[in-house]
């Protein structure tokens, strides 16, 4: 009985701590965009989100994101493929090697790329009589974007792949069925769900992006500025409500991933339980 | 020969799953593959499958040599190990699969679905999910799956392996009397010589890639042809030494014998005995009841042998001083075995 009681205040105290750290922590500061992005009135807000420079990074941005999400997705699935499916020499050095980009500091990621082809970069000359841009250049916010996003699916996926062995995909081939069919019957459907949240994740972390694009856009404003980089040079020429009003931006895009990952956690935990429901 | 597999090999690195492996098999039939793990028997079976491929050797089946077919195009049903059910389909469509792949109208597959549910009595089940059934169903569903598109030959991975002991027993059964009702031939593998002996019609026993002995279960247990298929065939106790029990001819060269709980007889001192002669002198070391019989361990001249006894023969005591009489042993050399009855046996009418 005495136990029960202790367990009671115990559960509260450690529930009151979290909340207040969440609160201190999360909702304080969401709290001061919303205000800080209105201290100067809902007019002046919509001027700031409809601003052309802001609209030009939004649209960056975005671009960036989609070309992440697309660029981790059918690089994960095939390399995922690869690695649960065939046994090869170097298996386990690749499958650390991918995970390298998330693993490095964002900035040196940027710098790498910054070497890589930059002026001092060995490719600088090729790219140059070609006539393409990269450094400074959208081109480049793509490609930093794609790499620091790349490993997410691939990441998510391959345990559930290992976790379940061929022998389903097996079984389907002695049947006669193609590779596609195996693929989209017998595969996917059991990735589906981390497949999906691994899109999410790489989204989210594209758009938030900062150091290593910051390293290689040279800050053109309109030109090479994502959403992040925007709001640091707002804030930096003491814009204070424009950068609140731009990252607000920033937040609410969040704010839709995070529901929208919601969702498919309870789509998905709904078909599990569907598919597993004991029927005495 | 409905099946023939001449010659073939193949190895994995320095392990040879396959070493010169020949054999034939009729058509209706079952056959086990039976052998220890590592003998390469599930090799053998995916090689017929078309999941593996020989080194070298051919594989006939039904006249043709299927050696450069792919799996998919040799019409065959694969009964997987762990089943390998499709785990996002339900019961229904993954009986469905093998035919919804070949195309076959709608029509025709649902009559076929409904048809294989009937007979695996799965009825009420179609809408279930695998990880929604027992072990015993999932089986039942690989094995509709594997028939359903009429294959030539079924062929079956340790079919009772994932299955707990109690339905096992059940399902050895119903598995047989499918195999006959449906006259498909097929073959299976297992590291059981019981379901072996109960199931097959055909036994094949493997041990190192090698094939030790072919034969019919019964030819296989009376008259084990190799030293690895007397000992492994059987409760089988292997004696180092046979000489050191009298009354066995002398085999020049020869060593090394195996002796199975039925070829002892064990009788208590002072209860009548058919050879009193001839019997060997034992102590008791163990007793194990086995419901039906009492399983009991003796040392006879250093070795531990089993001897069966039935209940209502009466008890015996752990340490207690018994006869034992020896019928019969294997005797092994090399690859040869021979058959020994004990001379007691012969000399019966000089006794009296």
């Amino acid at each position: 009985m005495e136990q029960k009681k202790n367990d009671g205040i115990l559960k509260w105290v450690l529930i009151i701590i979290a909340a207040f750290f969440l609160f201190i922590m999360v909702i304080m500061p969401l709290g001061m965009v919303v205000a800080g992005s209105f201290a100067m009135g809902f007019k002046y807000y919509i001027a700031s989100i409809t601003d052309k420079y802001t609209l030009k990074a939004l649209s960056l941005t975005l671009r960036a994101t989609i070309a992440s999400v697309i660029c981790t997705s059918v690089f994960g699935l095939m390399a995922a493929w690869a690695v649960t499916r065939y046994s090869f020499p170097g298996k386990k050095i690749i499958k650390s090697i991918i995970d390298i980009p998330v693993t490095i500091s964002p900035v040196i990621c940027g710098m790498i790329f910054l070497l890589l082809f930059g002026r001092q970069g060995f490719i600088y000359p090729l790219l140059d009589k070609v006539g393409i841009d990269v450094i400074f250049a959208v081109p480049g916010i793509i490609i930093v974007t794609v790499f620091v996003t790349l490993p997410m699916v691939f990441r998510e996926i391959v345990p559930v792949l290992e976790a379940r062995g061929t022998e389903e995909e097996e079984a389907a081939a002695m049947m006669g069925a193609s590779g596609w069919t195996i693929f989209t019957k017998i595969t996917f459907p059991s990735i589906k769900w981390p497949f999906i949240y691994g899109m999410i994740l790489s989204a989210s972390r594209a758009m938030g992006e900062f150091g290593a694009v910051s390293v290689i856009s040279g800050h053109l404003r309109g030109l090479t500025n994502t959403l992040p980089l925007h709001v640091e040079i707002l804030f930096n020429e003491f814009n204070t409500t424009e950068a609140f009003a731009v990252a607000s931006i920033l937040v609410m895009l969040s704010i839709a991933l995070l529901i929208l990952r919601l969702v498919l956690q309870y789509v998905s935990k709904r078909k599990i339980s569907r598919m597993q429901k004991a029927t005495a | 020969m409905y099946v023939t597999l001449d010659d073939v090999n193949k190895s994995f690195g320095d392990y040879k799953a396959s070493d010169h492996v020949s054999f034939s098999i009729e058509k209706g039939k079952l056959t086990g593959l039976l052998g220890p793990s590592g003998s390469g028997k599930t090799t053998i079976l995916r090689m017929i499958a078309g999941l593996e491929s020989p080194d070298s050797g051919n594989i006939t089946i039904d006249g043709t040599v299927v050696n450069d077919i792919p799996a998919s195009k040799r019409g065959i049903g694969f009964v997987f190990q762990n089943y390998a059910l499709f785990s996002y389909m339900t019961v229904e469509d993954n009986i469905a699969f093998g035919l919804s792949v070949q195309k076959v109208a709608k029509e025709k597959i649902s009559q076929r679905v409904s048809e294989l549910i009937e007979l695996v009595g799965l009825k009420g089940m179609e809408k279930r999910y695998p990880s929604q059934l027992s072990g015993g169903q999932r089986q039942r569903v690989a094995f509709a799956r594997a028939i359903a598109p009429r294959p030539k030959l079924l062929l079956l991975d340790e079919p009772f392996a994932a299955i707990d002991a109690k339905v096992r027993v059940e399902l050895r059964t119903w598995l047989k009397e499918m195999i006959e009702k449906l006259g498909i031939t097929s073959i299976f593998v297992t590291h059981d010589q019981d379901e072996a002996i109960e199931v097959a019609d055909q036994i094949i026993i493997l041990d190192h890639g090698r094939v030790e002995q072919s034969g019919t279960p019964v030819e296989i247990y009376q008259h084990p042809d190799t030293a690895f298929t007397a000992s492994f065939v059987g409760n089988a106790t292997v004696i180092p030494d046979y000489h050191i029990f009298s009354h066995f001819e002398d085999i020049h060269g020869a060593c090394t014998a195996v002796i199975r709980p039925e070829f002892l007889h064990l009788t208590r001192i002072g209860e009548v005995e058919q050879f009193p002669n001839s019997s060997e002198e034992g102590i008791v070391n163990s007793i194990l009841f086995r419901g039906s019989h009492m399983e009991i361990k003796v040392w006879v001249r250093g070795s531990l042998l089993t001897v069966n006894r039935p209940l209502e023969a009466g008890q015996v005591e752990i340490g207690e001083k018994v006869h034992i009489f020896i019928y019969q042993i294997f005797v092994t050399t090399g690859d040869k075995v021979y058959h020994l009855k004990n001379e007691a046996l012969y000399d019966d009418s000089v006794v009296i």
